[in-house]
């Protein structure tokens, strides 16, 4: 516990030093406006919290994902992923703490859109349950964070990792119901999609902000925890594996 | 003496991917201790297998074949009982966080070395203190000299109070200055009873802080000595160039005992090469009497006394 702290601890004080650890925030104006202006369009005013939830929601993806990489990448680049490996700290442990470092970061996203949308479109979002909905998204980042723990060990096997982890993310924000709703799929993906804790988190998110009454919340509460847990559970003992792997191989340097 | 580290058939191969090549055998039938107490020097030049040792030792890379305990753990079947008594220290610039102070890289690792809080409270300042960093404790990294930088890795190695540290060409890219005040720094680890292994590609290096050798090139350790037969080889093997050496002169040379070679080049430089104590000296002289005077001398390369030993010649010294 004390290496997962301290890990925290090192990546904020890494987060506020390094840009690119946050740039990623910037695609929230972009994406908010995208969306809105294509609901614009369309005189689809009823679909204006969608418009700002997708945003989010991507923000929140692509900042674990693009986090998770960059941890192992400069880990690697500046030597002190051996050093890690010789650690007596488990790499395992010490991964998703600086992941989560940067994840406390992702909320951000939701001010974000929020003001996109007032500024540029006006719009004014009357949140049905913000307590809800603030539960929601702070699940929703910790279970992103695990999923992106579990990408990470892909980069520590392959410095190509960062175009699987892009070519990835695309499936995951469709069967996870970020782009459009899980029911609005196709029947046959939708029991994939039931797989992806971020479709129970973006389905809760939706319901939050729009719908007057949410049904099934403490189920669906659960699932979402149970997946986003099953994540940290999975990408610790992979990482354990892959670290494994790489000193068998020598990849720890090469790969 | 306790032994600290020990190896018996250590074999390292690297198998490079879609290469339709055999495996690269880095390391080869490696035969090692080192003591309680002992600063155990690896010389060899780039490539000779050396940083792939410290990785297997520091649990950083498993073997192929063989094994290897050190502080009697092995470092395949026992890694956690390994890490936890032993530090790594890299040369160059790797390993530090540079945007981050020098007390944050140390109080992290401390973090991760499992030292307790209120220990590291005290161990990290004086570790900066040790390395003659206080005063820039809470200054970025990225704004330090290499030399610092490396004065850095070391509190960095020694954080987690190991009873064995490895140093991986820790003075390499460093002024005279810096690495003599590095060595003076692994003199002082070594005094307080903690065992060093170093890696370098430097004699003099080797000569100034190991009490033992052990020479490696292209994965196999040619021999284990003290500094001071090293000294003696280098001495055997120190040549002497004479320009326009006239050829009664080069004849003689080829006639005495002790003169292996006497090699022209075009460029009008004759190389005397002795290989047995003293016969530089005298080549010397016989140079200097004959009022020759464009005359140099020379220090045998690394590599120069691989050969020799390797040649079979001076390993009965």
């Amino acid at each position: 516990m004390r290496a997962a702290l301290a890990a925290f601890r090192m990546q904020m004080s890494l987060v506020f030093r390094t840009p690119n650890f946050w740039m990623v925030q910037f695609i929230t104006p972009a994406q908010t406006i995208l969306f809105l202006s294509v609901i614009d369009a369309f005189g689809r005013p009823d679909l204006l919290a969608h418009a700002i939830i997708a945003p989010t929601l991507i923000t929140i993806w692509y900042t674990a994902v693009w986090t998770g990489g960059s941890v192992v990448r400069n880990d690697r680049w500046n030597g002190a992923l051996e050093l890690h490996a010789a650690a007596p700290a488990p790499y395992g442990v010490v991964v998703p703490a600086r992941v989560a470092a940067v994840m406390s970061m992702a909320l951000l996203a939701v001010p974000l859109a929020l003001g996109t949308a007032a500024l540029t479109y006006g719009v004014d979002i009357d949140i049905q349950h913000p307590w809800l909905l603030l539960v929601v998204l702070v699940l929703v980042v910790i279970g992103t964070t695990g999923f992106a723990a579990i990408l990470t060990s892909m980069t520590i096997l392959s410095r190509a990792a960062g175009t699987i982890q892009n070519s990835a993310s695309y499936p995951f924000l469709l069967l996870g119901g970020v782009f459009v709703p899980l029911a609005l799929l196709p029947a046959w993906i939708r029991p994939l999609g039931r797989l992806v804790f971020l479709s129970w988190g973006s389905d809760l998110v939706r319901d939050a902000v729009a719908e007057p009454v949410v049904e099934g919340v403490p189920a669906r509460l659960a699932v979402l925890t149970a997946l986003g847990l099953a994540g940290f559970v999975v990408a610790h003992r992979l990482i354990r594996i892959v670290m494994r792997r790489v000193r068998v191989t020598g990849e720890i340097t090469t790969a | 003496m306790t032994t600290v580290v020990e190896t018996e058939g250590l074999r390292r191969e690297f198998r490079a991917r879609r290469s339709k090549s055999g495996p690269v055998v880095a390391l080869d039938a490696i035969d090692l201790t080192i003591e309680k107490g002992e600063i155990h020097g690896l010389l060899g030049p780039n490539g000779a297998g050396k940083t792939t040792l410290v990785k297997i030792l520091t649990t950083i890379l498993i073997p192929t074949a063989g094994r290897a305990r050190v502080l009697g753990f092995d470092v395949v079947d026992q890694v956690d009982e390994v890490r936890r008594r032993i530090g790594l220290v890299f040369g160059g610039d790797r390993g530090l966080y540079t945007r981050l102070t020098a007390r944050q890289n140390l109080d992290y690792w401390a973090a991760l070395y499992d030292v307790p809080a209120a220990v590291a409270d005290t161990r990290v300042p004086a570790l900066l203190e040790r390395v003659g960093l206080s005063e820039r404790a809470d200054d970025r990294v990225e704004e330090f000299s290499r030399g610092m930088k490396q004065r850095l890795h070391l509190a960095r190695g020694l954080v987690g109070d190991p009873q064995v540290l490895f140093l991986d060409e820790p003075t390499v890219g460093l002024d005279p200055m810096a690495s003599l005040r590095f060595r003076e720094l692994v003199g002082e680890i070594r005094a307080e009873g903690k065992t060093v292994f170093l890696t370098t590609h430097d004699m003099a290096e080797a000569e100034a802080v190991c009490d033992r050798v052990s020479l490696i090139d292209r994965g196999k350790i040619i021999a284990t000595e003290r500094p001071s037969v090293l000294g003696r080889w280098i001495n055997r093997f120190e040549w002497v160039e004479v320009h326009d050496l006239p050829a009664d002169l080069g004849e003689r040379f080829r006639a005495m005992s002790g003169v292996a070679s006497v090699e022209t080049r075009p460029d009008g430089w004759s190389r005397v090469q002795p290989d047995a104590d003293g016969v530089a000296h005298a080549v010397l002289e016989i140079v200097v009497g004959a009022g020759i005077t464009s005359v140099r001398t020379g220090s045998p390369s690394l590599e120069d006394v691989y050969l020799h030993v390797m040649g079979g010649r001076g390993m009965e010294l």
